[in-house]
């Protein structure tokens, strides 16, 4: 069989893969662009043409711009602590005098796996007012003169939020650090040790530059991630604080298309959103690109 | 003569077996049954106590099978709502809830009830039970077969405790205006030293007034009458006064307050689920709060294009059938929509779950005096964000102004297509 019958037969294979791509990927990609400009009635499939009304009432909109803030902070609140953590950890872990090193992983890697439905039903039973299981504690120890609302709170909502996301996915960075630290090379480690080099200057002249590659990785996933968070917020505290604390953009587009049926304004919210993620996650191949090049010039 | 003897005791039992069998097939079905009507019809709802109804109506109609498939969590309406206009594997008859039935009601999609000669057989119903399954142009398209009156949920050993008394008239006559509330409130909290409170929070003040005050939007117009102002004014005082439990409505530490005593009051419609009925059983009370109101509302509606209306028509007229209705309050303690039920019940009826009170006698009370009037897609909406925005701004110090503006900026982004000229 010549090549060129052989690449017939191997269009034929992908047929069925871009096939759903394009009907349940692509097409509906577009077709919500198109909704987006149209006033859209669900239960007579009408669309009436409103041109860019509804991205004019989004940008004029204060709440998508809070919700934006909301999860912005609520993101650094949880990216943080949880890139602190990973990688302490995983700099803990990969040392030889450290025991039991694949279950403890396994243990930190064990809140990615409940899903995040369960992790804000559960945060929700520890943080609530008055009687959750964290003001039981901290009352009864006399850390709090007397319950704490943490949900009609704004920056403690959020901080509920950002907690929630942390524990969740720590243990999933400490995978990609640990990856990263075993491909570093132990010769290198070895030079450094003979030229007197210190472990605190391993870490930081060594371990630190070499990650750099992994932890791009790990932020602009997590920008993209973080920016989409959803699930946890909608959960948390059963889904509503007074102050809309943790009322994220892709929540306020939920809220927009599927419970107020603005079907063209969740549209809106939902491209506008995309742009967002994609403007931030740029910034940070920018942002270290640019630090690279500082370094090698330096260099 | 053992064998005669044992032959005779078998056939003893055996007669016994046919005799309690037929019996208890007669208590079991009080219905007419008619097997002249035979098929299937798809019935898709949210509802957990739907297998209820689909066994009841099986009884009376035992030819017609219900596909009944439940589906649970918010996607419901989104399921509905993609599927309705498909017309593909679209249920015959459908449920929506007092939350979302004024998104869908007003679709042709929903067959006209009033046509199908449903009309009628609404007549002994509560007004404003049917007026909730009116489109805008007030032409039927849903019914329910319950209604869910808000009432003020007690248990009797600690009211007579607190308050000296269990008698839900007594409670009603000693609660029968919120400067009496308070007064109460701030009695039981003096002599429990704080450890019992009499009111749950404050979004249970806007659910008691709700319905007592014009809604804030009418014919696409919004208006805040000075009620909602003078409603904001109370609860502010309520909350000053330290009268409140603060428990937020169906939480778990307010459940627990409530089935243990240290909450005395949960404002709840007659659907309440949060009663811990395994150490309160005959222990309850519910007495009529002073301004009536409701809470929720299962309504069924036809697919205007299924094949079987027939089938869907009796169904429908089934569920508004007294004798369903009472199986309903008697297995369920669901509240019939039905009016004359009352009637049919008596003065002497009694529940033993609430103490031997005549619940119907209470209910009916409160059905009664439920204002006229006719809620639309926006009522509950802008009642239930009218509570957020007051909680939280009077939690916050803010005054009556600062909160209603949070409200109505809220409400211009939520529902852009009101008319604000009022506040402009």
């Amino acid at each position: 069989m010549n090549i060129k019958r052989r690449q017939k037969w191997a269009y034929l294979f992908i047929i069925p893969f871009f096939a759903s791509f394009l009907t349940f990927s692509i097409y509906p990609i577009f077709y919500s662009l198109y909704i987006s400009f149209h006033d859209y009635n669900p239960l007579t499939l009408a669309m009436k043409p409103v041109g860019w009304s509804n991205y004019a009432r989004l940008f004029a909109s204060d709440y998508f711009w809070s919700s934006v803030l909301n999860t912005i902070e609520i993101w650094l609140i949880s990216i943080i602590p949880q890139l602190i953590i990973a990688l302490t950890l995983s700099l803990i872990l990969n040392e030889r005098w450290v025991k039991g090193k694949n279950a403890l992983r396994s243990i930190y890697y064990f809140p990615n796996l409940i899903t995040p439905i369960t992790i804000g039903m559960l945060f929700t039973l520890l943080f609530g007012y008055p009687g959750g299981a964290i003001n039981n504690l901290f009352t009864s120890l006399g850390i709090f003169n007397q319950a704490v609302d943490f949900k009609n709170t704004t920056w403690l909502a959020k901080t509920v939020g950002g907690i929630a996301i942390c524990w969740q996915n720590f243990g999933y960075n400490i995978i990609f650090i640990t990856a990263g630290l075993h491909s570093i090379s132990t010769d290198v480690y070895e030079a450094a040790e003979v030229d007197g080099a210190n472990a605190w200057q391993r870490t930081t002249k060594i371990t630190m530059p070499l990650l750099r590659p992994i932890m791009l990785y790990i932020m602009i996933t997590s920008i993209i991630g973080g920016l989409q968070i959803f699930d946890i917020p909608k959960m948390l505290f059963g889904g509503a604080t007074d102050s809309y604390a943790t009322r994220t953009m892709v929540l306020y587009m939920y809220e927009s298309a599927f419970e107020n049926w603005q079907f063209g304004y969740g549209a809106a919210a939902a491209y506008t959103i995309a742009l967002i993620i994609g403007a931030f996650s740029l910034i940070s191949i920018l942002f270290n690109a640019f630090q690279g090049r500082g370094r090698k010039e330096a260099a | 003569m053992k064998r005669i003897l044992s032959v005779a005791l078998c056939l003893a039992m055996l007669l016994t077996c046919f005799a309690v069998g037929a019996v208890a097939e007669e208590t079991a079905n009080p219905y007419e049954v008619d097997e002249s009507l035979s098929g299937t019809f798809t019935w898709w709802t949210y509802f957990d106590q739907a297998p209820f109804l689909k066994e009841q109506f099986e009884k009376k109609y035992p030819n017609v099978t219900i596909d009944l498939q439940v589906f649970g969590g918010d996607d419901y309406q989104t399921k509905l709502m993609n599927a309705l206009p498909t017309g593909q594997d679209v249920p015959d008859v459908f449920d929506l809830e007092e939350g979302y039935v004024y998104k869908f009601i007003d679709s042709p999609l929903l067959a006209d009830l009033d046509a199908l000669g449903l009309g009628e057989v609404c007549n002994s119903y509560y007004d404003w039970a049917v007026a909730m399954g009116r489109d805008s142009n007030g032409t039927l398209k849903g019914i329910c077969d319950n209604v869910s009156p808000v009432a003020f949920w007690y248990l009797r050993d600690a009211m007579e405790k607190w308050l000296g008394t269990s008698d839900d008239a007594e409670i009603s006559a000693m609660l029968s205006s919120w400067d009496a509330i308070k007064e109460k409130g701030l009695e039981i909290k003096e002599k429990s030293n704080g450890e019992v409170y009499l009111w749950p929070n404050l979004s249970a003040m806007v659910k008691v007034a709700g319905y007592s005050l014009t809604p804030i939007a009418r014919n696409g117009k919004v208006a805040i009458e000075q009620g909602w102002y003078d409603l904001l004014d109370t609860m502010r005082d309520f909350w000053e006064a330290g009268i409140v439990a603060d428990l937020g409505g169906w939480s778990g530490d307010w459940a627990t307050a409530w089935n243990n005593g240290t909450l005395l009051i949960r404002v709840m419609p007659s659907w309440d689920f949060f009663t811990d009925w395994s150490i309160n059983t005959g222990n309850v009370g519910v007495a009529a709060p002073f301004m009536a109101s409701y809470e929720g509302g299962t309504y069924r509606a036809i697919y205007a294009n299924s094949e079987k209306t027939d089938l869907c028509v009796k169904f429908l007229e089934f569920l508004t059938n007294e004798t369903y209705q009472l199986q309903n309050l008697y297995t369920n303690n669901q509240m019939p929509a039905n009016k004359n039920i009352a009637g049919l019940l008596g003065p002497d009826y009694t529940n033993d779950n609430f103490g031997g009170q005549n619940i119907m006698k209470t209910y009916d009370t409160i059905c009664n005096n439920i204002a006229d009037i006719v809620p639309d897609q926006y009522t509950r909406g802008l009642q239930n964000k009218f509570s957020k925005y007051a909680q939280a701004g009077i939690k916050e110090g803010k005054t009556n102004d600062e909160i209603i503006d949070t409200f109505l900026a809220d409400i211009r982004d939520t529902y852009p297509e009101l008319d604000f000229s009022n506040f402009n």
